[in-house]
This record gives structure tokens, C-alpha cells and sequence, in this order.
């Protein structure tokens, strides 16, 4: 559709297509991004190689003080009289320095192998009992340390690579006879043309130090065997290269078989929490908004509380309430309808069927919440002319109603399903993954993947392990958005 | 049509009963005289408020008096400093033309995807290396703000909405852009600012894990939710399910009411601003 | 001018501390082991220790400290006491062990992971003395190796509580007499924690079978498969189809049962002996575990795993020799007879074991230490720490009705394979 169709469209039918784009744009982006990794890196190693070019010949053709910059950091701009940008960037170069010196390269240096010197015990003569060698090394510090320093000696880089192309600019600006801008007008440039750097200095900071690095180093862990049997700091761990995956992906191990079992179990829950929530939850949303029905505010608050309080709290009432001594299977032992206890989450199928139904209770009110929103904007001309054209409501509900609730919500059923997948809370505070079974690997039967990689790390402490689980976690997760996002888009035929 | 209506009510009442007599269970325990987390029977033989009473006594081992307004501190800080990152990365990516943009809006997307809690060692060694970790409380509340940046998709849809011409108009006279995010357009972003806001306000409140990584043993520097979940453990759960119970009444008030508040909001951003009640 | 020197100079502090903050981090984390010598010797300083023992020990840890303290008017220490349970002892040491506790108490059974990853320091000062004075189980308990790794604080295992209005002296001596009897007002005759290893494996060394071979070293043998095994399975699933069998009884759910009188006796610790005895008055009764009859006729006493709660000492710790003078303190003869007495906890002290006078008026601790005979030492290999885990399965297994007397042999197969198991694969 081109744009001029799009103008064309009734007024409803745009709404509907700029509501569709919104969250939908989430994955379109996400499936451009890996359509575009082969583009992009041979893009970006081609900018790459044009800067370093760009830097050599800066380095010949440039005058002294820009030369001078390529080792003392600000040079140029010192010399010529922007000071405080100058010094600015000699400080950074001190610090890196300063730095890399006492920290970073006594990490870096242990990379490639994660340490060699093993710690170990001496007897110390004076205090009469054993005491620890000295520099003992410990694999995992050097790991998330060397990461961590690798990521400050890049941002080096590009500060460098911004004082040279500055020095170059001022070599430039001062040639051509121009006055240089003092420090003031570059940082009142941060507000107007720059603003951007500004506004996302600091949050990309903290992303990059407590989201991105931690997750480098995650990932990293995954080629290597960090697993109970190499625990810190008494052991070393080292590079394995693929084999965890090779463990987990083969049919022949426990490991690989109880992989498969949980991601079957993880795709079976995430399809029916998704897909009954979502269903169950618009069916409500009707039941409420039917006309006629009062206190509609009412019910809404109802079944909003469930989800108002705190998860951990409501969770955990319901973990208690269901079980084997809870006062639901007591009532209905009073009562006399049971003589024993439901196994609600002692019996495996009985388990995996109530976490879907608490999920339930978690989960409709949030999509009432929505669809509620959603039907009291559906535009009432539109209802209008359906039934000035004698369309009777069953009509009007499939022709109007559900495709509008269902074009709105779209997007929101796929984010539901990937959250489904990851989602965490529901199953740990709930079961914990009971009943454990022999089947598996450190499992239970209602273990997703997440909590079963919960329990890797803080159970049995196998990393590594947990770590080839998070990648693979993260690997279904985009290729469903991918092949969603696809669907969808050939589903409605539209592209904007 | 009123027949009809009557089969709707009765529907509409019983599902309300089941939905809400959880949260009705969980207020009667919290009255409960009897201790232990099991009874026979269903309903408490005697009731007291003795449960929120030594609930809020000063000075035990679990303080949670000391860990509401711990976690509040941490809320406050933390939402002022999640709403400014949250609404610098939206205003940057949906007004401002740079370089770079789109890939950093895909990197920030794919992020979002991988298991959060396995990189929590990491951070917690991160912490521990800029010397934090002997203040729980202060690396809670950087490590909340600092990923707030990421969750910028439903403020930046809201700054999507607000027309152009606007900005433009200001650019003509002579604004700068740094003018234009403080005198226009956050002054027409109440509702979004609400909305971060308050979430990022109740985010400490219903936190487990991460404050479960960072503050091991330090009862003095716990948060509500991980206090309270001590209180369920095996050597505790007897004695203490009754306070756990008045301790979650407590917190589930004030919080529910926050949600109750911003749930108009929360329907807005999820259905990307389209829907407005 | 002036004002963005001052800038200049502000943005050089903040760089130099980020950096200091780094460095500082790295002299702290590399190396550690020589500020432990420093420490020692100012003996002006005040000597920092942090504690961790469970949250029901803390009162008495602070006395017992203060004391300590008192002991010692030379020197200056200040103490630090967090809760750390017993049982969560290994996962929150092993998180990070250069922020442990210094002295800290633990379960025996951790000690082979925390051995293997080097969080716990090893004895060499007073071993003799300490052998010497604790019982040779709770010294078997706290070796690895050949080497001493932790100081012997409390002997444990778990025997039978039960409601002495309900069953006799007599009926609680058989299992099969227990589970025959119509009670009335009682919907559980006997109930226990059949999904936790711990417990579970009563059943398996009744029957006669061993974990980790004759001495509980040998990570590659464990024999709950064998013939014996199945008959203890076997036991366990017609348990399991009793309904007066309470399978899945935690702490909570068999104090309220005595409270309510819905249970007639049950298997726990002395760590719930006073609530119970408290509820049940003086009805309260306790004794050894009872026999219960294989299906090929043979009747056979129910053991039991023996446990230890151990102090040790963290390997990385600035004071290593106060530390561990404290820990040694900590299991005095005086400071666990305290632990008899305030808390019902067994001594692991040879010579206080020994003192029936001191045991006397303890029931829970008499029905403890005759259970002890039949006990088994829960083995301080680290491959103990991968027994769990398939135990709990197999109860929940059991519980569900998953494992029947047709695939018993099969489950059992699966149970030993995966304790056994080295590497996260086999």
C-alpha cells in the first residue's frame, strides 16, 4: 500500500493501521536487524577500514600539534587555545592509562587462557598454620574483569580516534582563518545540535556497564567449563569451545534429552497462558462491556485487584492455597466432596494444568484491562451504519467487533508469548518446577526453561550450562518474533 | 434483555468470587490468632491484630518497618532517575535525526530478550568492583535506573503521537532542541510521565531477585519482597506465615492502589497510544 | 576562567577516584592473603569477625561471642552476626567466598563442594586437641581428605516424634504396627518427608544399602538399586498408597498436625521438638525410629542419615588465627551443652555425649542418640551435593505415581545414575 492509499482509507481503517504499527514495528525491527547483519558488518568493516585509512593519512598530511595528538591525547586543541577541551581529553588519557596500568591489563593478559596459577597452601612458620599463596589466580574475575576491560579500552579508542579528528578540525578551522569555538559554545552545541550525545550518554552508560557487559559475559561463560567441578577460586576454569552445546543439543546425554523436554513443556505452556489468557480474557472484556450490564466499573475493579497486588504476594497465597494442606483441598474435605487431598501440585499433569489456571487468574484481568479500553473506542458511527444497514449484532460482533480487538492486540498476543516463554515469576514462586522427576536433569515437570537455568545457576552452580540454555532461550525467542512478524506482515498485506 | 442480563450477572459474580477470595483469604490469615501456615479448617477460631502489631514493632531481626521505608527510598530514587533516563532515550530516538540511531534502537530491542536474572553474578561483581556492594540499597537503586534506558518503547510511542509541527514551529523561533524536550514537549507528556513514573516507582517493590543477589545477609538493607519472602522459609514459616500475611496486606495497599491509577495508562502504552479512555 | 579551572580540577578528582576505586578493588581482590598477616599482628586493632549461623542461633551466637570476647580482654573485637541457615550455608559462601563470613556454620554434607572450591580454611592449629575432644563420627564427618576442614558443633539426625494418646510405647517399635492402627480423629497415622534425601534414605539403609560405598568416599558406588533397594522402594510405594501415609509433611504440616490432632506420629529433628511438645503436652513421646517389615518377610530397623553442623572458617579471611580460636570457642564443651540446653541440640562433644546426666530430661535428644546407632554418616565427598536432587525426584516420582513396582528397577537405575553422575552429561 502507498501512501496515497493509505489517505483514501477511511478514518477507522487508519487508526487501525497506525495502531497495528506500534508495537509491531518491535519486530519488524528486530527481523531487519538479523536480515541486515551481513549488510551491516560488511558495512561497518568498510567504515571501519575508511577510518583507519582517514587516520593515516591525518597523521602524514597533518601539521605538529596534530600529529602531537596521536600520542598526547588533547595536543591539539591544547596548543590552540581550547584549553579545557585540551585538558579534557589528557585527563581521559591519564585515567585510561592510570587504568589500564593497575587494573585492565593484568586481566586482559589473562584472557586467552583465564589464568594459570592455581591457589594454593604454604605453611607460614610465624603464625603456625597454613596460609594462602598470594596470586592465585581466579578464572572468573579474570573473565568478567577482562571483559570489562576490553569494553573501557574500545571506548578508549573511539575517544581517541574523537581527539584526532578534533585536533584535525581545529587544524582545519585555524588554516581557514576562523575563530576556534571556546568550551562554552561546544557544550551549549550538547544542548542544541548535539543534544542527542547528551540525552544518551548516561543511559547508554549504564546499559553498557550493567546489561550489555554482563551479558557478553554470559554468553562468554557458555565456552567455557564453568561448572561445579571447576568452582571459583580454588579451581581454574578454561575455554571448552562448543562442547557445552554439543552436551546439551545431542539426544545421547541426560542433559540433551531433558533440554528437549523442557523447551517441548515451555512451548506447550507459553502457547496455552498466551492464547487462554488472551481468548478468556477479550471474552470477559464482552461479558463486562455488554450493554445493559451495570456496574461495569465494579467488576473491572474486581478483577483488576488480582493483579494490582504484588506478585510475590499473590503468588505465593496461591502457592499455599493449593496445597496439600491448603485451605482449598481442607473446605473441600470439610465439606465432604473429597476424602483426600487434590494433588495440585504433587501429580505432574495435575501440576502443569494448574500453573496454565493461576496463570489464568493472573493473566485475564490484564487482558480485560486492554480489550476494555479497546471496545469503548471502537467508533460508534461505525456500529451506526452497520446497523442502518440491517445487520444483525452477531453480524456486527464478527465483522466489527472481533477485528478490530484482534488488529489492536496483534502486537501485544506476540510480546504476551515471548513474556510467556521467559516468564519467571509464575512457575518459581508457584512450584519451584515440583514435581521433580526422574526424567530429568535438575528438573521438574513444570521447569521452563528460565527456571530450570535458575536452578543450574544457583542450584548446582553449572554456568556454563545455564549460560548455553540462556543463549538458546534467547535464540527461540527472536526466531518466533521473526517468523511472527512475518505472518503478520503477509497476513495483513501492508507495508507503510 | 434483561433475562440475559441475569445469566451475565451470575457469570460476572461467581467469576469476581473466584478472582477475588484469594486476596479475601490472604486478609483473613492476617487476623489469624493461631500461628503456622496450615490449619485444619477453614476459617481462623479466633482473631487478633497482634499479627500487625509485632508486625510493625522496631528492632527485630525482621524489621519490616525498616525494609517499607527502605524500599520506598530505594523507589523514590530510583523512579526520579528511571523517568529521566527513560524519557532522554525516548525523546532522542523519536525526535532527534543522528547517526546510529536505528541500530541502537535494534540492539536495545534484542537486549531485551535474553534471560535478565543469568547476567545478575556478573552485575553483582561489577558492583563489587566499584566498591557498592557495602551499600545494597544505593547499588539497587543504580542498577534500576541504569536499565531503565531500555524500556523506552511505550514513551517513545507517546512522543511519536505528539505532531511535529510543533517542534517546528518553535525551531523557527530560534529554539533550541535542548528548549524544545523542556518547554514543549515534556510539558505535553503528562500522562507518559505518570505512567514511568509509576512503574518505575512499584519496579522495588515487587522486585525478588535481583535484591536477593545483592543484599544476602544484611537484614538491615533488605527490600520488602525479599524480607517477606524470608519469612516463608522452612525455619521460619510457622512462626511468622501470620505476619507474612499482614505484611503483604500491608504492602499489596498501597501498591495496589498505584496500579489501580495507572492501569489507563498501562492500556495506552500496551496498545502503542492508539486507544485513549 | 576561574570557574572552569575549578571544573577542570573537579572532573581530575572524579577521574582519579574511579580509577583509585578500581585499583583499590584489585589489591583487594588479588591479594587478599597478605593482609591476613598484617591483621594478626596489630594486636591494638580492632579485629573484625562476621558470624553467620541460622536465625534461631542468634541470640545464643551473641552471647557465646560476648563471651569469647570477655575471654580475651587483650584484644579488641568487634562481631558482625548475619542469618545464614545451615542448609543454605554452601550457596551463599560459595556466591562469593571473599564476602563470607568468616566463621560460619554449615551441614556436613556441604563440606565437600565448599572443600572443592576452596571456601573453607584448613585446620592445622589445635587439630589434635579438637579430634580429641569431638566424637569419631563428627570427626569422619568434618575430614576430607585426610585434612580437618571444620570444628564439630552439633550431631543430628532425626527419629520419631508421636502422640502418646494415640499409640503406645509398643506400637511405635514397628512401622507395620503404626500404619495398622485405626485411630480415631486421625487422618495420618505416620507421616514424614518422603521427597527429601534426606529422610528418604532411611528407608534405603534400613533395607542395607550404602551411598558412596562402606565409608561414604567412593563417589563412583551407591548401591540403592540393588536387590535390597528394590525391597525398600517397594516399602516405600505401599507407603505411599496408604492413605493413612502422610508422604509430603514439611515442618509446618507436622506441627500442625500434632497441634490438631490429625497425626499420630511423624519423623523429624530435634529442631521442632519444643513446638511439639508444647502442643502435645504430655502426650508428647519420642523414640528411635521404628522396624518395618520387606516384602519378603524380613523385618528390618529403619536407619537414618547422620549429619553435622559444622563451623568453619572461610578460607579468605583477614584473621585467620582469631577466627579460628573462635570457632574452636563456638564448640567448647561448655558452649554445647548451652546448645543442649537452649536449643535440644545433640553435642558432637565426646565427652558431653557422653554425660547421660546432661541428656537426661531431653527426650528428643535420648530418642536422637539411640537413633544415632543405627544411623548412617552422610558422606563429605562433593559428590553428595548431587545426591539431592535425584532423591527429591524419586519421592516426588513415588508420590505421583509415577514409579510402580513394574518400573521400580528401572527409576532405581535411573536414581543411582544420575547421583552418580560426574559431569553435568553422563
Amino acid at each position: 500500500m502507498n501512501r496515497m492509499d493509505y489517505f483514501l482509507l477511511p478514518w477507522y481503517k487508519k487508526l487501525w493501521h497506525k495502531a497495528g504499527t506500534g508495537l509491531l514495528s518491535f519486530f519488524k525491527s528486530i527481523a531487519a536487524f538479523f536480515a541486515a547483519i551481513p549488510r551491516n558488518a560488511a558495512k561497518s568493516a568498510k567504515a571501519i577500514g575508511r577510518g583507519i585509512a582517514w587516520l593515516f593519512v591525518t597523521f602524514f598530511k597533518g601539521g605538529l600539534r596534530t600529529k602531537l595528538s596521536y600520542v598526547i591525547m588533547g595536543a591539539g586543541n591544547l596548543f590552540r587555545g581550547q584549553i579545557i577541551k585540551g585538558l579534557l581529553f589528557l585527563a581521559a588519557e591519564v585515567g585510561f592509562v592510570l587504568f589500564i596500568v593497575f587494573f585492565g591489563w593484568e586481566y586482559i593478559k589473562k584472557l586467552p587462557t583465564l589464568g594459570t596459577i592455581q591457589r594454593g597452601w604454604y605453611y607460614d612458620e610465624e603464625l603456625g598454620i597454613d596460609v594462602l599463596i598470594e596470586n592465585g589466580d581466579n578464572s572468573m574475575l579474570i573473565l568478567l574483569y577482562g571483559i570489562l576491560s576490553c569494553a573501557a579500552v574500545f571506548a578508549f579508542a573511539a575517544l581517541w580516534a574523537m581527539n584526532i579528528r578534533s585536533a584535525a578540525l581545529a587544524e582545519k578551522t585555524a588554516k581557514l582563518g576562523k575563530k576556534l569555538p571556546s568550551f562554552k559554545d561546544e557544550c551549549r552545541e550538547l544542548f542544541d545540535g548535539g543534544f542527542h550525545k547528551t540525552l544518551l550518554f548516561l543511559p547508554a552508560f549504564g546499559i553498557v556497564v550493567f546489561t550489555v557487559i554482563p551479558l557478553i559475559y554470559m554468553i562468554a561463560l557458555a565456552f567455557t567449563n564453568y561448572d561445579r567441578n571447576h568452582q571459583v577460586p580454588a579451581n581454574l576454569f578454561t575455554w571448552v569451545g562448543l562442547d557445552n552445546f554439543k552436551t546439551i543439543l545431542g539426544t545421547g546425554s541426560m542433559l540433551g534429552e531433558t533440554f528437549w523436554h523442557v523447551l517441548g513443556w515451555t512451548l506447550v505452556w507459553a502457547v496455552f497462558a498466551t492464547f487462554l489468557n488472551y481468548f478468556l480474557g477479550i471474552a470477559l472484556a464482552l461479558l463486562i462491556n455488554r450493554k445493559g450490564v451495570r456496574f461495569k466499573g465494579f467488576f473491572r475493579t474486581l478483577f483488576v485487584l488480582a493483579i494490582a497486588v504484588p506478585q510475590f504476594v499473590s503468588l505465593l497465597v496461591m502457592k499455599n492455597i493449593l496445597a496439600e494442606a491448603g485451605p482449598l483441598n481442607v473446605l473441600l474435605m470439610e465439606w465432604g466432596l473429597i476424602a483426600q487431598p487434590l494433588p495440585f501440585f504433587t501429580d505432574p499433569t495435575w501440576a502443569r494444568v494448574t500453573v496454565i489456571l493461576v496463570n489464568l487468574w493472573i493473566g485475564i484481568p490484564y487482558t480485560m484491562l486492554i480489550t476494555s479500553g479497546i471496545l469503548l473506542n471502537i467508533p460508534a458511527d461505525l456500529y451506526e451504519a452497520a446497523r442502518i444497514d440491517g445487520a444483525p449484532p452477531r453480524v456486527i460482533f464478527r465483522k466489527i467487533t472481533m477485528p478490530y480487538v484482534l488488529y489492536v492486540t496483534a502486537p501485544y498476543l506476540i510480546t504476551q508469548f515471548i513474556g510467556n516463554i521467559n516468564s519467571f515469576n509464575v512457575i518459581y514462586f508457584l512450584t519451584e518446577g515440583a514435581p521433580a522427576t526422574l526424567d530429568y536433569y535438575q528438573a521438574g515437570k513444570t521447569d521452563l526453561l528460565v527456571t530450570w537455568l535458575y536452578k543450574l545457576t544457583v542450584d548446582s552452580r553449572d554456568y556454563s550450562l545455564a549460560s548455553v540454555i540462556g543463549i538458546l532461550v534467547f535464540v527461540i525467542c527472536s526466531a518466533i518474533s521473526l517468523i511472527t512478524f512475518k505472518r503478520t506482515k503477509s497476513y495483513s498485506g501492508e507495508a507503510m | 434483555m434483561k433475562q440475559r442480563n441475569a445469566g451475565a450477572y451470575i457469570l460476572l459474580t461467581v467469576l469476581g468470587i473466584i478472582w477475588i477470595l484469594p486476596l479475601l483469604w490472604i486478609i483473613l490469615i492476617s487476623f489469624r490468632e493461631e500461628p503456622g501456615a496450615y490449619t485444619s479448617y477453614f476459617f481462623p477460631k479466633s482473631y487478633t491484630v497482634n499479627n500487625y502489631v509485632k508486625l510493625l514493632q522496631r528492632g527485630q531481626q525482621f524489621d519490616f518497618v525498616r525494609w517499607f521505608f527502605n524500599t520506598l527510598t530505594v523507589a523514590i530514587f530510583s523512579c526520579i532517575g528511571s523517568t529521566a533516563m527513560v524519557l532522554a532515550v525516548s525523546f532522542a530516538l523519536s525526535r532527534l535525526k543522528f547517526r546510529m540511531k536505528k541500530p541502537m534502537m535494534n540492539i536495545a530491542l534484542i537486549l531485551g530478550m535474553f534471560p535478565a536474572f543469568m547476567s545478575m553474578l556478573a552485575v553483582y561483581y561489577i558492583l563489587k568492583g566499584m566498591n557498592l556492594l557495602q551499600q545494597p540499597l544505593v547499588s539497587l537503586t543504580l542498577f534500576y535506573i541504569a536499565g531503565a534506558g531500555l524500556s523506552y518503547y511505550i514513551a517513545k510511542g507517546f512522543f511519536d503521537t505528539i505532531p511535529r509541527s510543533v517542534d517546528e514551529s518553535a525551531y523557527l523561533d530560534g529554539a533550541t532542541k535542548s528548549q524544545i524536550f523542556f518547554k514543549i514537549t515534556l510539558p505535553l507528556s503528562k500522562p507518559i510521565i505518570v505512567y514511568t513514573v509509576l512503574t518505575s516507582f512499584m519496579t522495588p517493590w515487587i522486585d525478588y531477585i535481583f535484591p536477593s543477589i545483592i543484599c544476602g545477609t544484611d537484614y538491615d538493607n533488605y527490600t520488602v519482597a525479599l524480607g517477606m519472602f524470608r519469612m516463608l522459609e522452612r525455619e521460619f514459616i510457622s512462626t511468622y506465615y501470620t505476619q507474612f500475611a499482614a505484611g503483604a496486606v500491608l504492602v499489596s495497599i498501597p501498591i495496589g492502589l498505584l496500579f489501580i491509577i495507572m492501569q489507563r495508562f498501562y492500556v495506552e502504552g500496551v496498545t502503542g497510544g492508539s486507544v485513549k479512555e | 576562567m576561574c570557574i572552569s579551572i575549578k571544573k577542570l580540577t573537579a572532573s581530575f578528582l572524579a577521574l582519579a577516584m574511579m580509577t583509585s576505586a578500581f585499583v583499590g578493588c584489585n589489591r583487594g581482590s588479588g591479594s587478599e592473603s597478605d593482609n591476613s598477616g598484617a591483621g594478626q599482628s596489630a594486636s591494638g586493632d580492632t579485629i573484625k569477625l562476621t558470624v553467620w549461623g541460622s536465625q534461631e542461633d542468634q541470640d545464643m551466637l551473641t552471647q557465646m561471642c560476648k563471651e569469647f570476647a570477655d575471654e580475651h580482654p587483650d584484644k579488641k573485637y568487634a562481631f558482625t552476626l548475619g542469618v545464614v541457615s545451615e542448609a543454605d550455608a554452601a550457596n551463599e559462601i560459595l556466591k562469593d567466598v571473599s564476602a563470607a563470613a568468616d566463621v560460619f556454620s554449615f551441614a556436613s554434607d556441604q563440606i565437600g563442594s565448599l572443600v572443592s572450591a576452596g571456601a573453607l580454611y584448613r585446620i592445622t592449629k589445635n587439630r589434635e586437641s579438637v579430634e580429641a575432644a569431638s566424637t569419631e563420627d563428627a570427626v569422619r564427618a568434618a575430614t576430607v581428605d585426610g585434612e580437618l576442614y571444620g570444628y564439630p558443633a552439633v550431631s543430628d539426625t532425626y527419629f520419631l516424634y508421636y502422640d502418646k494418646s494415640k499409640l503406645s510405647e509398643k506400637d511405635v517399635q514397628s512401622l507395620d504396627t503404626i500404619m495398622q492402627k485405626d485411630i480415631p480423629n486421625t487422618k495420618t497415622n505416620f507421616a514424614m518427608n518422603l521427597d527429601d534425601g534426606w529422610y528418604q534414605a532411611g528407608f534405603f539403609f534400613g533395607a542395607g544399602c550404602t551411598l558412596f560405598g562402606e565409608d561414604g568416599t567412593d563417589p563412583t558406588k551407591c548401591d540403592f538399586n540393588s536387590e535390597r533397594g528394590v525391597l525398600a522402594g517397594e516399602y516405600m510405594i505401599d507407603l505411599v498408597n496408604n492413605a493413612k501415609f502422610g508422604a509430603d509433611f514439611d515442618d509446618s504440616m507436622v506441627k500442625s498436625g500434632f497441634a490438631d490432632g490429625s497425626l499420630a506420629a511423624a519423623i523429624s529433628g530435634t529442631w521442632n521438638s519444643k513446638e511439639i511438645e508444647s502442643s502435645l503436652g504430655e502426650n508428647f513421646g519420642t523414640a528411635k525410629l521404628p522396624e518395618f517389615t520387606l516384602s519378603n518377610g524380613e523385618s528390618v530397623q529403619m536407619g537414618s542419615m547422620a549429619n553435622f553442623k559444622l563451623i568453619g572458617v572461610n578460607s579468605e579471611t583477614d584473621a585467620p588465627l582469631d577466627a579460628m580460636e573462635l570457632a574452636e570457642w563456638l564448640i567448647s564443651y561448655d558452649n554445647q551443652k548451652l546448645r543442649l540446653e537452649k536449643r535440644s541440640f545433640a553435642p558432637a562433644n565426646k565427652a558431653l555425649s557422653e554425660d547421660t546426666e546432661a541428656l537426661s530430661g531431653k527426650p528428643a535428644v535420648s530418642a536422637l542418640t539411640e537413633q544415632l546407632q543405627y544411623a548412617t554418616l552422610q558422606a563429605s565427598i562433593p559428590q553428595m551435593g548431587s545426591f539431592w536432587k535425584p532423591a527429591e525426584a524419586f519421592g516426588q516420582d513415588i508420590i505421583a505415581g509415577n514409579v510402580t513396582k513394574d518400573n521400580l528397577q528401572e527409576k532405581l537405575d535411573r536414581f543411582v545414575q544420575t547421583a552418580l553422575s560426574s559431569v553435568a552429561g553422563g
